[in-house]
């Protein structure tokens, strides 16, 4: 049974500690975190410049009291690229995040509405991924979908990225067969409601096959769930998947996509977790004296 | 101690930047490969042709990308070294990326106070967790310290235990230029985070009552509490006993481990009051055992850490 998770897309900002201790428990050992809006539009380039640092501070900070991993992408979200005024400053700022530590890629960005000026922030921003050779995570609109994915497939291929490079989110049955003929990463996202349910990424799967393909929880402020990714893999297993394409879909293609960022190696939690675990718990601050029961059992 | 005690002191304080900018740049080309070394000695030359504060930047968070992420090595020489270059300062558990920008920022040529502030904390305001350790690291380091002591409160208030370790572990800045209220919240705060107080410097000499009151009333929460109590939480007491002290040594001196037992003794040895020497005589036979054994506050708390952290 596959039992080291990655969820390659979840806004741990808006979780709990109890979110944290259940996702160490389910095996999840790494995650990343998307730069997005955060329910309500910020007015300051300082708000997204704190945001930033907390990304690659704070939270990657608490993430590892838990035993987790925490990396990021940064970028300017496509709903905020509409306040020209503000986008701008925020395009400022962005190159000196980009390459901070633990900083996998430029993301998530894309379209939402499918604007003028969402297109301009996105074209300047896969211009930033290209010059410094980092992965890019698209985040493709709930309205308009199949459109806004082809047009965006289309926009970087025209930046002459390579799609080996780019992960494409959020897709769905209807994007999948496009994403994955034009050699790009197809990520599918778990999310009840507006997004995909874990049944019907089992039939995916079973469709399409592990290549290429990535399932993560995008987990967020709204009704979503941090546990989608290994809750997938076991419905993935009880429907009898292959267990190396549950390891693919659920671990190492998200691994060998961001890992092209060569900030994020296996080593970063299989080598150094006895050593880690004692650094990380000692003298914490978040869990204030308390002592996590899960130590040891990390690997199950 | 007061402001103008400090000051007398600060102004003893020599630090020879140069000889310790030229140290940390020999002990790091001792332990990188060529081409990481040639990066580096390029940046540090470029440092010197005026660079934008946005260069300054970039290189900073770049420097493990090209130099890596091993930990540093010292020779014990050049341990020794260090001690004559810098007093209190140990670069035990630092990395080479860590050395690296503390070289930078060493290296920078600034124009004046005012500049050297703003840059430093433009640098602040956008560190990852790695690079603020770096920063905090650097404090004994730079130039201008009277105007570093808030940014070293500032970094004792953070939450992340390694960032607050920069500033408060190994490190000569802040018994040097923080004020008693914000030294007293530091060692509060370092005991509250247990962490090791034995790699805090100068713990003896900034003793004072207040922070006395403090460490008292503390221990009398946690015990409250039914909650352990390091037997190192006592050293900062000094020669500063409130009158509380006799009853909380008794208190210790009846817990049934040998380190406890050991913390009242040498805490009562470094009180030398009257009641201090009659409390050592009802105890002689522990007290002989400590000085048997030449035990110090040091052996305390390795053993406490071993044990707990």
């Amino acid at each position: 049974m596959i039992n080291m998770f990655i969820d390659p897309h979840i806004h741990m900002t808006s979780r709990t500690t109890d979110d944290y201790q259940a996702m160490r428990e389910a095996g999840i050992v790494a995650i990343i975190e998307p730069a997005f809006w955060l329910g309500q539009p910020r007015t300051t380039a300082g708000s997204f410049q704190d945001y930033y640092s907390s990304l690659v501070g704070w939270e990657r900070f608490r993430a590892s009291q838990f035993g987790i991993k925490h990396y990021c992408t940064i970028g300017l979200n496509s709903k905020e690229a509409n306040n020209e005024a503000l986008a701008e400053a925020v395009m400022e700022i962005l190159p000196l995040f980009a390459c901070k530590e633990g900083v996998v890629g430029i993301g998530e960005i894309g379209f939402d509405d499918q604007t003028d000026l969402e297109e301009k922030y996105f074209r300047q921003q896969l211009e930033l991924a290209k010059e410094l050779n980092l992965p890019v995570q698209i985040h493709t609109p709930h309205r308009d979908k199949k459109r806004g994915t082809a047009r965006s497939m289309d926009v970087i291929l025209e930046h002459g990225i390579d799609p080996g490079l780019v992960i494409i989110d959020h897709n769905n049955e209807e994007t999948v067969r496009e994403v994955l003929d034009r050699g790009f990463w197809c990520a599918f996202t778990i999310y009840p409601y507006t997004k995909m349910g874990n049944k019907r990424m089992v039939s995916v799967v079973q469709r399409f096959g592990s290549e290429r393909i990535i399932v993560d929880s995008s987990a967020d402020w709204g009704i979503s769930d941090p546990l989608a990714v290994p809750k997938t893999a076991g419905l993935m297993a009880k429907s009898g998947i292959r267990e190396e394409d549950i390891r693919l879909t659920c671990y190492q293609n998200a691994l060998t996509a961001y890992g092209q960022s060569g900030q994020m190696n296996e080593s970063d939690w299989s080598d150094d977790e006895s050593v880690d675990q004692r650094q990380l718990f000692e003298g914490n601050s978040v869990l204030r004296g308390q002592r996590p029961g899960t130590t040891t059992n990390i690997i199950r | 101690m007061s402001e103008s005690v400090i000051s007398l002191m600060n102004s003893e304080l020599q630090v020879n930047t140069e000889a310790l900018t030229e140290f940390l740049k020999e002990l790091l080309i001792r332990q990188i490969d060529e081409p990481a070394e040639k990066w580096l000695l390029e940046k540090l030359a470029g440092l010197n042709q005026q660079p934008q504060p946005r260069d300054l930047f970039l290189m900073f968070s770049a420097v493990p990308r090209f130099l890596g992420k091993n930990k540093l090595n010292l020779t014990i020489e050049e341990i020794n070294r260090l001690k004559e270059l810098r007093k209190g300062l140990s670069l035990e558990g630092w990395t080479v990326p860590q050395t690296a920008r503390v070289l930078t920022l060493c290296s920078f040529q600034y124009k004046d106070a005012s500049s050297f502030l703003q840059l430093l904390d433009q640098i602040f305001s956008i560190a990852e967790v790695a690079e603020m350790v770096a920063l905090y690291s650097a404090l004994p380091l730079l130039p201008y310290p009277d105007m570093l002591k808030t940014r070293a409160a500032e970094g004792i208030r953070t939450n992340m235990s390694v960032v607050f370790d920069a500033v408060v572990l190994n490190n000569p800045f802040p018994c040097e230029y923080l004020d008693e209220a914000a030294w007293n919240q530091m060692v509060l705060k370092a005991l509250f985070m247990e962490r090791p107080l034995y790699k805090i410097y100068g713990l003896e000499q900034r003793s004072n009552e207040q922070l006395s009151k403090m460490i008292s009333n503390f221990a009398h929460e946690r015990w409250v509490a039914g909650r352990p109590t390091s037997p190192e939480m006592w050293r900062p007491i000094g020669k500063y006993g409130p009158d509380s002290i006799y009853e909380d040594l008794e208190k210790l001196a009846a817990i049934d481990h040998p380190d406890q037992q050991a913390a009242a003794i040498l805490a009562a040895g470094s009180l030398n009051t009257k009641e201090a020497k009659s409390f050592l005589k009802s105890h002689a036979l522990v007290a002989a055992e400590v000085s048997e054994n030449n035990t110090t506050w040091d052996d305390i708390g390795i053993r406490w850490g071993a044990h707990h952290n």
